[in-house]
């Protein structure tokens, strides 16, 4: 006999958190699993503590069981819904508790080269492969100054602290980074 | 359009993306977009793609326990039985969430889908008790309809391309013996794809067809279900 648990394994992720929303408590749990390691994972990276990561991943599974009925897929698929959930609270989180060390080994993680990640491009969607391309494209402090603002949660100074130059020097990075991954995607979508 | 402004404000709107913009900037600039279209737009595409960049964190497995101690924070640690009952004493929480699942008839798809779904670890189970493609009149594909197995069956209907006409579009579920049941109806007027979800008795799980029928009670598509 195959346990409900399991059978919700093979659901697509807007699925799950259908069966979420009308409250599956297997789906949940499957829901969890299936998003652990990413939640906890951005959380750790944004806030460099264990204990306050678990608490931020904590919240931010909490906050998607909550909204999960005014889910909209129109804005987001699932995924970056919940990444972007737990990017919001774990900035809140540490903006209380500022100034923090930069965990070295999330950083050099962070900062590692875009796009060499073969269990990640594994799970690439078109749109994720397309962008993982575009990063790498970019100049290495810019690529940088990207991750650090968006994947890392860091602000402009601390980027500029971090990569040792000047706050404006950190701004320029960040917004030619930005407006360059922009271009180049419009401009596959265009193609 | 002001031109001026959008010169002005050119230089932050990246800022404002990420989550960098200190007051009173990002009031200013906040209501600056709130009136242009073409900074509207660049915003949008600058959330969108910064909040794509997130799945490029890096995974690292929580403390052990971590599921279980989510599970007890929101309450649904306990048994499934006992669980399920409580929901029956609570049925406009159900409710609650069918109608937001209704609202989300407009829910389209983006980054990441069906991930999952080819897990080869989950191979052989089966929640969906029953899946087929949505075929219009005309042959084309529109989408794909799922029955879930749970305690709360739910059917789960992805349209990927818009249905011709119609401004509320009703669904039936087909049983064995060629009668039709009704399970929901959404409104189109809006909505040219999307992802509907109702629950549906668990009697229904044997249906062996989807169709989908206009206000006239023509039918625009049907699913073949197996």
């Amino acid at each position: 006999m195959v346990r409900t648990a399991d059978r919700h394994d093979r659901l697509s992720d807007e699925a799950l958190l259908a069966a979420v929303a009308l409250g599956e408590r297997d789906a949940v749990a499957v829901f969890v699993r299936r998003f652990q390691r990413r939640v906890y994972g951005l959380a750790i990276t944004i806030v460099g503590d264990r204990n306050l990561a678990e608490d931020v991943a904590q919240q931010a599974f909490e906050r998607a069981w909550r909204h999960a009925g005014s889910y909209d897929g129109r804005r987001a698929a699932v995924a970056t819904w919940l990444m972007t959930i737990t990017r919001n609270l774990a900035i809140d989180a540490v903006r209380v508790r500022r100034p923090l060390p930069v965990d070295p080994f999330t950083a050099a993680e962070l900062l590692g080269p875009a796009g060499d990640d073969p269990a990640g491009a594994a799970v690439d969607t078109d749109d994720l492969s397309r962008l993982r391309r575009a990063l790498r494209t970019l100049p290495d402090e810019q690529r940088r100054a990207v991750l650090l603002a968006t994947v890392g949660g860091r602000t402009t100074g601390e980027i500029g602290e971090i990569e040792g130059v000047p706050v404006p020097t950190a701004k320029t990075r960040l917004r030619m980074g930005l407006r360059r991954l922009r271009t180049t995607m419009a401009s596959e979508v265009e193609r | 359009m002001n031109e001026q402004g959008c010169t002005r404000f050119d230089e932050q709107l990246e800022e404002l993306a990420v989550g960098d913009l200190a007051e009173p900037e990002r009031g200013l600039l906040l209501a600056h977009v709130a009136t242009c279209g073409l900074c509207r737009e660049r915003l949008d595409d600058l959330l969108a793609l910064t909040d794509n960049l997130l799945a490029f964190a890096p995974q690292h497995e929580p403390p052990p326990g971590f599921e279980s101690r989510v599970l007890e924070r929101l309450g649904v640690a306990e048994p499934a039985a006992r669980r399920a009952r409580q929901r029956h004493t609570s049925p406009w929480w159900v409710a609650a969430a069918a109608v937001a699942l209704l609202g989300a008839v407009a829910t389209g798809i983006g980054l990441g889908r069906s991930r999952w779904d080819d897990d080869p670890t989950a191979a052989g189970a089966g929640a969906v008790a029953g899946e087929g493609p949505i075929v219009a009149a005309d042959g084309r594909e529109l989408g794909t309809i799922q029955l879930v197995d749970g305690p709360h069956p739910f059917a789960l209907v992805t349209i990927d391309r818009p249905v011709d006409r119609g401004q509320r579009v009703t669904c039936q579920l087909v049983l064995a013996d060629g009668s039709a049941v009704t399970v929901g109806w959404w409104d189109y007027t809006d909505v040219k794809a999307g992802v509907w979800a109702v629950g549906v008795a668990p009697s229904l799980l044997d249906a062996v067809g989807m169709r989908i029928l206009d206000e006239q009670g023509s039918v625009l598509a049907t699913a073949t279900l197996a």
